[in-house]
This record gives structure tokens, sequence and C-alpha cells, in this order.
């Protein structure tokens, strides 16, 4: 499984990293580093501060940032993981959706959800920390099932790869449904677990985005 | 930013003019008065949006009085012609020859050595040194010549997370200090000592300048160290300052100190010169004595802040001219009352949360014509307390990664986030006000300056 992990100052998502190692067998480390960010120095200080002056700066500042993603990257190569590192100047978001595009990966893994995440096309972890024991796959529609079957295969390698078990939670009563849901994996009454797979588009999802709980977010 | 919001803020700022054309003259003023208000308040959503860069906002401020009518175009351009804008760009030069001379390097490396391996002592290291040469030259250019020599150390250290942050903020907040204490550390002071003597005829010297405000210097870098190693303890680990021979003192190095050492006792020790002048003897000097080509003269200098200090002399002098600095003062007595004390302590938490937002000289030149006004109408309150209060609040922007680009410079490293920022900020702010008031009220008073 390959997750991409986004990565800035201001969020370093520590959680997500420690789940990679033991989630993971290969990590695209994207560090980005605000294009807003520089280009707000040139304006804030480009009146006192002569252009040279400036741009030397500007290098350092970009060369310690750079030693800092080769730190994170060092610290993932050490655990086992094979990890390809990214480092560019640029918007987080239209960055994020680049390297999606450009590599083959299976997630998105962040440690705090932001709306503009929805956009994106491959399943969103977000990790809130802790141990995961259950894992709870929430289906709200029978209409849905037959495209929630590659979902269920990637929500069964992670509790694989996690050693958890998978339940499934459905709002609805339909035998059939339940029928099917139950060859992968046993039924829950109520909604629980470590770590919840739901669609961003499910109304119930939006109860789990500020709680402390850990998400699978499909598009 | 987007242009089509730059463009829109500009349409707001001509809005404000506008409306202020539009707005009857209230009793007590002139037209002039009240369109100067307008310039102030347009100054000031200018400096705080940036919807035009600085330097260009400085210009736009210098031309609009003579298009309302407020004054002749002569006399604006009188305004520029004061020597603290031959301080200025002689202090850049100066500045320039200490840095070409690498004497910088050696004077960071060395003085760093002392602070011994402890972490703590190395943020009181930092803080120390920044504050130490912002007293000769720019604040801001400080922080760029000390990152490179402050990251090596920082950025070769195993672990210690708090101390990368406490030592990067430290670089920033140093630097901000010393620039408050000599009339070389930044712009904002040669501006204020201008508006003092353009508008009450006031002198104030050199030494006369940093006696007043170098105590509050050493005042606050012993309670910023305690307070930002008590937000950001440091790790314990063994702090390595770079291992550098410098060897004996290189001839362009023992040239630039000479006349460096020189110009400030020359600026400590003679009033009749005037400051301008000592600080361009020294500018030329560097010349003379082949530190310095003029295209190393021709990069120092920033001209968007000498263009700034025309729009900020033209705002001060404008409001001080035109009675409008003491009828906009005599308003704000129903906010702030006229005891002299909470007048004083209005105005320098206003500019300290001005200079936040906008550049720490734009805030210095909103606030200085509205302390003046004030100094007139509140008894016990004069006009050289109120801007050299405001003078140093301005100077002291620690909590917002914009309040200054000390702050932005470090923080673009990547060492430390907004959220430290604030949280150490937010008390050295609250250090800074206590502690200018304090000084304000002892000292200067036993100097007999109130």
């Amino acid at each position: 499984m390959r997750a991409l992990i986004p990565v800035t100052q201001e969020d370093i998502p520590w959680k997500s990293i420690e789940r990679a190692k033991v989630l993971c067998d290969e990590v695209t480390l994207l560090y980005v580093v605000e294009r807003k960010l520089v280009d707000l120095v040139e304006a804030e200080a480009s009146y006192i501060i002569p252009h040279h002056a400036l741009e030397d700066t500007e290098n350092i500042a970009l060369f310690l940032q750079k030693e800092r993603a080769m730190k994170i990257h060092k610290e993932l190569e050490d655990s086992g993981i094979k990890t390809e590192m990214v480092f560019g100047v640029g918007n987080y978001f239209h960055m994020i959706e680049k390297e999606i595009g450009d590599r083959r990966v299976d997630m998105l893994m962040v440690d705090r959800y932001t709306k503009r995440l929805s956009k994106i096309d491959i399943p969103v972890w977000v990790d809130r920390g802790g141990l995961i024991r259950e894992c709870v796959f929430v289906v709200s529609s029978a209409v849905m099932l037959r495209k929630l079957r590659r979902r269920i295969d990637f929500a069964e390698k992670v509790c694989e790869k996690l050693g958890c078990r998978l339940r499934f939670y459905y709002t609805g009563a339909d035998e059939s449904v339940i029928k099917t849901l139950q060859k992968y994996g046993s039924m829950v009454r109520a909604l629980r677990g470590d770590l919840i797979c739901i669609s961003i588009s499910d109304k119930i999802s939006k109860r789990f985005k500020n709680i402390e709980v850990n998400l699978i977010l499909f598009q | 930013m987007n242009a089509r919001v730059k463009h829109a803020e500009l349409g707001v700022a001509f809005l404000i003019l506008l409306i202020f054309y539009l707005l009857p003259t209230p009793d007590g003023l002139t037209y002039e008065g009240k369109m100067m208000i307008g310039v102030l308040f347009f100054a000031a959503f200018l400096f705080i949006t940036e919807a035009l860069p600085l330097g260009v906002s400085g210009l736009l401020v210098m031309v609009i009085p003579p298009v309302l009518g407020v004054f002749d175009a002569r006399e604006v351009f009188g305004f520029f012609g004061n020597e603290a804008i031959f301080l200025l760009i002689g202090a850049f030069i100066l500045a320039a020859g200490f840095q070409k001379s690498g004497l910088h390097r050696r004077v960071a490396v060395r003085f760093l050595r002392h602070f011994g391996t402890s972490p703590r002592l190395y943020v009181l290291g930092v803080l120390l040194l920044g504050a130490l040469l912002s007293l000769i030259m720019s604040e801001h250019g400080v922080v760029v010549l000390l990152l490179p020599i402050v990251a090596y150390t920082l950025a070769h250290m195993g672990g210690g997370e708090n101390l990368r942050k406490a030592g990067m903020i430290a670089l920033a907040y140093g630097c901000s200090i010393g620039g408050v204490g000599t009339l070389l550390g930044c712009a904002r002071n040669p501006y204020t000592i201008a508006f003092l003597h353009e508008t009450a005829g006031i002198s104030v010297s050199f030494s006369e300048w940093a006696v007043m405000a170098l105590p509050v210097v050493f005042a606050m870098i012993p309670v910023v160290w305690l307070s930002l190693t008590t937000v950001l303890p440091p790790e314990r680990v063994r702090v390595e300052t770079p291992r550098e021979d410098f060897g004996p003192l290189g001839s362009m190095e023992m040239r630039a100190a000479v006349i460096i050492a020189a110009t400030v006792l020359m600026l400590l020790f003679t009033r009749d010169l005037g400051v301008a002048v000592v600080v361009l003897i020294g500018a030329v000097a560097m010349f003379v004595a082949g530190v310095l080509e003029w295209k190393d003269a021709e990069r120092a200098i920033p001209w968007g802040v000498v263009l700034l200090y025309g729009g900020a002399i033209t705002i001060g002098k404008g409001m001080y001219l035109t009675g409008a600095s003491v009828w906009l003062a005599t308003r704000l007595l129903a906010i702030t009352g006229d005891n002299p004390q909470l007048v004083l302590l209005f105005l320098i938490i206003m500019t300290m949360l001005l200079t936040e937002a906008m550049s720490n000289t734009a805030a210095v030149a909103v606030m200085l014509p509205v302390g003046a006004g004030l100094a007139q109408v509140v008894a016990g309150l004069n006009v050289l307390v109120t801007s050299v209060a405001i003078a140093l609040a301005g100077g002291f922007a620690f909590m917002l990664v914009i309040g200054t680009p000390g702050n932005l410079i470090t923080y673009s490293t990547g060492y430390f986030t907004q959220k430290d920022l604030i949280r150490s900020g937010m008390i050295a702010n609250l250090w800074g006000m206590t502690v200018i008031f304090i000084v304000a009220n002892t000292l200067w008073k036993a100097l007999g300056v109130w």
C-alpha cells in the first residue's frame, strides 16, 4: 500500500507518519512550502531589505525547510518504509492533486480534515492516533452496494495490515444488502469502532469530521 | 494576492478619501484639516491591506494633498528634504560596509561562543547579539545577516525542537528590541526625530535618544529571554557554535571596524554637527577607505523605505500644520479621558496593535500625529514623551508573522509555527507595554523629559 503524506511547516502530520510505519509499504512524502509564504516575505520585506539580500534569505529559508523535510524522510526510511520525497514551493492542494495525478498512490494520509480534501479522488485517511482494533464500514444505501466493492476491498486490505476486525454498519433494513455485507464481515447495530470508513457524501460523515476517531473518507 | 482583490482594496482606499471630501467640514476644523484626517485613514488602509507596495503608497500619500488643494506641491516635497532622509541613506551605506567587510560573521560567531553549550544561554546569546548589532545597523538587515549563522547552529543539533523554535524567534525578537535603541536601528527613529523637529521644533541628538531608549532595550532582553524559554523550554542538548577560525582581523574588516567605531563615538559625543552629517561622513569614509564601491551602495539602499518616509512625514506634518491632530485628539479624549498616564498607555497599546497589522514605520507614521495632538490637549503630557513612546512601541511587533519582516523571515525557515509566535509574542508584547510605560514614568521623569 502506498500513501501520500503532505507536510507543511504549520502541519506535520506526526500521527499519520507513525501510522504509515505500520500500514504502508511505500510512502510519498510531499513537503510543501506555501507559495503565498514566499510571496508574503517578498511583499512585506522588500521595502526595507534590498532585493538581492531577500533572494539570499529566501534560498537559506528553503534550504532549512528542505533539511527539515529530509529529517522526516529519514525517520520513515529508518523504520523500513520505502519513502520517496517530493519537495516543492506551491499551493498545498494543487501540489497534492498534482502528485496524485503523477504517481500511483492508494490513499492520502493527514491528521486534520479540511473541506478542500473532499475533492480528492482517492481515499483520505484522517488519523487521530491510538490503537485500531475494530474498523466499521458504513453503508447508507443499497443502491450504492455494487459501487462499494472496491472500497470494501480497500478496507479489508487496511484491516489485514493493522490486524483488526472489519465490521459493517448498515443504516437501512434491506435483507439482501445485509446478506451481501455479511460475506465480508459481521454487522454491528451501533456505530462505533476505532476506525470508521465512510463516504464523504454520506450525511452521517459530518458527525465524524470533528471528533477523535480515525477515518477513511471515500469520495 | 489576487489582482482583483488588490484593485478592490485600492478602490475602497479612494472611496475613503471621497467620503471625507463629501462630508461637511465639522466645527473647529478647516477643509484642509478634514482632508488630512481623510489622508490619514486612506494611508492607514493602504498600509494594512498593502494594495500597493509600501513605497508606492508613500508616494501616493505625498501626491494626494496637492491634488486636493490641501498643500502646495512645493510645500509637500519640502517636507521630504529633511536630514532624517540622509540619516537613513547614510545608515544603510554604513551597514553595507559592515556586511561587505565580513566583520559581522566574526563578531557573531565569537560573541555566541561566549555563551557556551547551554541551550538556554544560547537563546540569550542570540537575543543579545541581535539587539546589539541592531543598535548600529537596520534591525531587518541584522536578521538577514545573522540568519545563516544562527541557522547553522540550530540545524546541526540532534533533536531540540523547542531550542530551534526559541533560537529562531530570539533572532527576530532580539533585532526588534535592539532596533528601538538608537537612531541607526530602524527608519522609525529618524522619522520620529524629524517629526519632532518639524512640528515642535524639538531637536533630539543620538545620545539623547539612546539615553531614553536603551533602558527599554536592556530591560526587555532578560524578561523576553525568560518568557521565551518558559513558553518554549529548550531541550537539554549540547549547542555547538561554528568552529570557524577567523585568524587575525583582515585589512578590510579593520577599516570597517574603525569607521563604524569612529562614527558611533562621534554620534555619542558631538551634537552641533547633527546626526545625519556624522553618519554621512562615516558613509563616505567607507568609500574612501575602499571598503565599498558605488555598486555596493546602490544594492544596499532599500528605496521603498525612503519613499515610505516621504508619505509618513507628509501625514505627520500635514496633520500638525492643519490642526487636524489637535481636533482628532480632542475627540479621542472622550475615549481616553484626560489622565496623562492613561493617555500614554492608550497610545502605547494602540501603536502595538497597529504595528502588528502594518509596517512598523507606517504604524508610527499614523500614530505620531495623534500622539502629538493628545500631548497638546492633555495637561501633564508632552510631545517628546508621546512621540518617543510611540516610536518604541512601534518596534515591538512580537505576536504575528506579518508584524515585522524579521518575524516573517525567521518564520519562513519553517522552524516555528504561527501558534508558537503568538504564544511567545503575547507575553513579550505585554512586557513591552509594561517596560515602556514604567521607563517613561520613572527614568524619563528623572531625566526631566516630562
